[in-house]
């Protein structure tokens, strides 16, 4: 019978210790000379026989109890001698490059492959689990080369979860010819708690197959951090201007952290830095100013980090910014010849507050002139008071040009309220007759998630803007960017445009007479977050292999063209085309380190991206003591508790050594009872 | 020599039991005139009642003034008044060299010795001792005077104890040496047959001996109270016994209760007395109470 820990089965020679102590016991006895002897003689001709079965059945209970605690310690195993066949399944998901012990969890885990290989008696095959089964050793007896072949494991970039365990062990050929399967896994403490799914294993893998939990790592209190992920701020990107990055950082772990550093490296020279404190299970965003050129020449490099600690995949998250070409905006306004001031000046001027020189390509023409005008070559539109009738040439030619893709920024007449009946938008909504006569100014119960949002915090006050003219967009209220007061419908929304492409439909004029937004401050902000959410712009690229993730390709995505991607560690693969709305997408295939990648379209470059390894498996904490009961109610063999043991075992020795204990206790009491009669 | 023959008397206690003093339970016979009422009628001090003349009568004991009241004539009886003769009976086989906690039998069997004599001593009476295990090894000759306790630790230091108990024959034998009726006391341990022991109280009794069986036990005899492992080697032979204390108590004490009392209530059935003493008590305890019970009693 082979055991876990043979070495320990030496405790067998504590049996010794009875009958030594019966021998130091006897030779210890009080010696007295005895009168009433006739009747001490007796009494033990009565008692001789219960004595003589007493104390064997003390002696026995004695040997039973070192036995079991020997055999206990020395974990035999049953199952594995019956089990035949034993599929060893190594979890090589990305916690499994925990910092463990001076490794990782992997080696550790391969540790107990190779043991588990050495003392099998049966056929043993080896897996590799990234989600998918990888076979690493197929069944059999003997595997010389197995030690070179699990040393070679390596950590895969991607995060599994334990439904696609069971779905890889239920359908894989390799795990149906195994009566064993054990999986070797850091068993993240979130992913081990569902009855059911633990159940469905039973289930779904046979109850007569033996399913036994090895687990590597026990620890309790892992503190780990995370960058969950880093975006542009609601204005966007602009070059020239000190753009905000906010970086989201959760704290996995069961401690609170205090004055941990976010640093942003540009170009990898240190940009910025903030400090941020957080709470067990938090999850904080941190601004960062990204500061670009004005006429960024390619694409900017940022690296985001924090300290590195247990899983050092989630302290980095590579981008690439992308600027790409100067913006080239298509103004739309009627010219007054009485009016000194063209009706677009203040969005021109908006425009130009936040574009510098040379980025900026800007062109008014009338309505009437927009007929003419070829719109594919714009990349925003900017309408003020035009009307897109539902048949009219100017509607029709909107509606083709969002249908491309297009960006529209229109700003509707309130006296016109079928302006956007092109649009969708059949009526706009005037306001009540009692409230239109008053201006109406943002509502600060509706400023969450609108243009105006940033003005509920601080100084800034949102009711000094005024809307005397000005009519509702009668749109859900997912799409209401600007709310003001005496209004339901929003004064400002955005949303798709008919046939595809973004607009932000406006329903008051920025002239004066019309509205002061314009005199405000802020009135720049607004436009940002205002043409950056119809641009719609896919600037900051940096992307997290939490699956299915495509980069949308510039230009036609010709199937003819061999587009190949470039990783970190020189690794190389070809880029998978698929269809991302109107538009071509490579999809990302997963590389092993998170780094700057390249896209090339046969042999040229064509732009980058930063490849970051999945945030999914960044909740390190391994499941421990009372976590494992759902997984023990479901059949499932558990060695917890060190890691080191082998799971078939722990559980078949348990029950034996609780037998054998419960047979010394009735032995005892028996005996005891005996002795009472 | 003065600390000698005092080691078996403790004046403390004997002082005491002597303010209690030993009342026989019937008549005894002596020789000499004392405190205790004679079995035998005669012309002494005390008138006891009339009898009828017999041919034979001295005339002077006629009463003729009853003669003259009844026309018949009657002789005068008088109480004749006496002393008592006590013997007491001492084991000294080798049973009786058990010793525990509460140091050796034969030592409180000595201070009882010492003690009886000396209460039946201090009321005039006289006391003579035995000592015996299978046959009798010494005796004492009753006597009234103060050295009887160095006589009792004299002989008790020269007789060897090494014989085992034949209780039953020694008293046989001893009953054929009392002349006079009187007490008999028996200080032992009394392991020995039931049947054989009371055969020869029986024929102590028969002579109209007031018999007092003074039983002498250890605590640990009583209730073995050693729970662990214990060699017992047997005092009055060669065997030896390996017992566990806290498994074999309870037979023990089964046992050795049934043999406590068959012996006593077969012992009081032939009216004896029976005192048993615990040696864990002082024996001056278990005389006390024994010797007020007898003053009540009267």
């Amino acid at each position: 019978m082979p055991f876990v820990h043979p070495i320990l089965l030496s405790a067998l020679a504590f049996l010794a210790v009875p009958f030594i102590l019966q021998f130091l016991i006897n030779r210890r006895k009080v010696v007295i000379r005895w009168a009433a002897y006739e009747w001490m003689r007796q009494a033990i001709v009565v008692k001789r026989k219960r004595l003589k079965v007493t104390e064997l059945l003390k002696l026995i209970s004695k040997l039973l109890l070192i036995l079991a605690l020997a055999l206990f310690a020395a974990r035999p195993l049953y199952r594995a001698v019956r089990a035949s066949r034993t599929l060893l399944v190594i979890d090589t998901t990305l916690s499994m490059g925990t910092t463990l012990e001076g490794g990782q969890r992997l080696d550790k885990a391969v540790e107990l492959a190779l043991r588990q290989l050495r003392e099998a008696e049966g056929a043993v095959a080896v897996a590799a689990f990234d989600g998918h089964l990888n076979p690493v050793l197929p069944m059999g007896r003997r595997h010389g080369n197995a030690e070179a072949a699990l040393r070679n494991l390596e950590v895969a970039p991607r995060a599994a979860t334990p439904r696609e365990l069971l779905q890889a062990l239920a359908t894989a050929p390799l795990a149906a010819a195994a009566d064993s399967i054990i999986f070797i896994s850091d068993f993240q403490r979130e992913q081990y708690r569902d009855r059911e799914l633990l159940a469905e294993f039973r289930e779904r893998l046979g109850r007569r197959r033996q399913l036994a939990f090895l687990p590597v790592d026990d620890r309790s209190g892992l503190s780990n951090l995370g960058i969950e992920s880093c975006h542009l701020g609601p204005e966007g990107f602009w070059p020239g201007r000190a753009n905000r990055l906010g970086v989201r950082v959760r704290n996995y772990g069961t401690q609170p952290v205090r004055g941990l550093p976010v640093t942003l490296q540009l170009e990898e020279k240190p940009s910025d830095r903030a400090m941020l404190n957080l709470e067990p299970g938090d999850a904080k965003t941190v601004w960062l100013t990204l500061p670009t050129p004005p006429a960024p020449e390619s694409e900017l490099r940022i690296h985001v980090t924090i300290p590195p600690d247990l899983l050092a995949a989630d302290n980095d998250w590579y981008a690439v910014v992308a600027p790409g070409e100067p913006l080239r905006v298509l103004a739309v306004a009627e010219r007054d010849p009485d009016d000194p001031f063209p009706r677009d000046q203040f969005l021109r001027g908006a425009l130009a507050a936040f574009l510098p020189n040379g980025a900026l390509a800007y062109k008014a023409v009338t309505p009437v002139e927009l007929v003419n005008e070829e719109l594919a070559g714009y990349d925003l539109l900017l309408t003020v008071g035009t009307r897109f009738g539902e048949r009219d040439r100017i509607g029709e030619k909107i509606r083709a040009y969002l249908a491309g893709g297009g960006a529209l920024l229109a700003f509707a007449d309130p006296a016109v309220p079928t302006t956007f009946a092109g649009l969708g938008i059949p009526q706009l909504q005037p306001p009540p007759k009692a409230a239109a006569a008053e201006p109406a100014t943002p509502d600060p119960q509706r400023l969450r998630g609108g243009y105006l949002e940033f003005m509920q915090f601080g100084d800034l006050n949102p009711t000094l803007i005024h809307f005397r003219q000005r009519a509702g967009i009668p749109v859900p209220a997912a799409e209401a960017r600007l709310a003001v007061t005496g209004l339901a419908a929003p004064l400002m929304a955005s949303r798709s445009g008919p046939g595809g492409g973004r607009m932000v439909l406006a329903g008051f004029l920025p002239l004066p007479g019309h509205t002061d937004f314009f005199y405000n401050p802020n009135f720049v902000l607004v436009m940002m977050q205002a043409a950056w959410e119809a641009l719609g712009r896919d600037v900051l690229r940096g992307y997290a292999g939490d699956g299915d993730v495509a980069i949308p390709l510039a230009g036609s995505g010709a199937p003819t063209t061999l587009y190949t991607l470039r990783g970190g560690r020189g690794e190389q693969a070809r880029a998978e085309l698929v269809a991302r709305g109107s538009q071509t997408a490579i999809r990302l295939p997963p590389f092993r380190e998170a780094a700057w990648c390249s896209i090339y379209a046969d042999q040229e470059r064509i732009g980058g991206f930063g490849y970051n390894l999945t945030r999914q498996d960044s909740a390190v904490e391994p499941a421990q003591g009372a976590d494992w009961a759902p997984a023990r109610q479901a059949g499932i063999v558990v060695a917890s508790g060190g890691g080191a043991a082998r799971g078939a075992a722990r559980g078949e020795a348990l029950w034996l050594a609780m037998s054998l204990l419960l047979a010394a206790a009735g032995l005892e009491g028996y005996a005891h009872l005996w002795r009472k009669r | 020599m003065a600390a000698d023959w005092t080691r078996y008397f403790d004046a403390k206690t004997v002082t005491l039991l002597a303010s209690i003093g030993f009342k026989p339970g019937g008549r005894v016979e002596g020789n000499l005139v004392g405190n205790h009422r004679s079995p035998f009628h005669g012309f002494a001090v005390e008138f006891a009642g009339h009898r009828g003349y017999a041919p034979g009568d001295d005339l002077k004991h006629l009463d003729w003034k009853a003669y003259y009241k009844t026309r018949k004539y009657l002789v005068k009886q008088y109480e004749q008044e006496t002393n008592l003769i006590a013997q007491v009976l001492v084991d000294v086989s080798e049973s009786m060299l058990f010793e525990y906690e509460h140091g050796r039998r034969i030592d409180y069997a000595a201070f009882v010795a010492t003690a009886l004599s000396q209460v039946i001593t201090a009321q005039s009476d006289r006391v003579g001792v035995a000592l015996f295990d299978n046959q009798v090894r010494a005796m004492i000759p009753p006597t009234g005077g103060q050295e009887i306790v160095a006589k009792i630790a004299d002989t008790l230091d020269a007789t060897a104890k090494k014989e085992p108990t034949a209780i039953g024959k020694v008293l046989l034998l001893l009953a054929e040496s009392f002349r006079r009726r009187g007490v008999v006391f028996i200080i032992s341990d009394f392991f020995a047959d039931i049947g054989s022991t009371l055969d020869g109280v029986r024929r102590l009794r028969h002579d109209r001996h007031e018999v007092v069986l003074i039983h002498l036990l250890d605590p640990l005899e009583l209730n073995f109270q050693i729970p662990g492992r214990v060699r017992l080697l047997e005092l009055e032979g060669p065997g030896k016994l390996d017992v566990v204390g806290a498994e074999i108590k309870d037979s023990y004490q089964t046992q050795f209760d049934a043999y406590l009392a068959e012996f006593k209530r077969r012992a009081i059935g032939l009216g004896a007395d029976y005192i048993r003493c615990d040696l864990g008590r002082p024996f001056g305890h278990h005389l006390a109470e024994y010797l007020a019970r007898r003053a009540r009693q009267g």
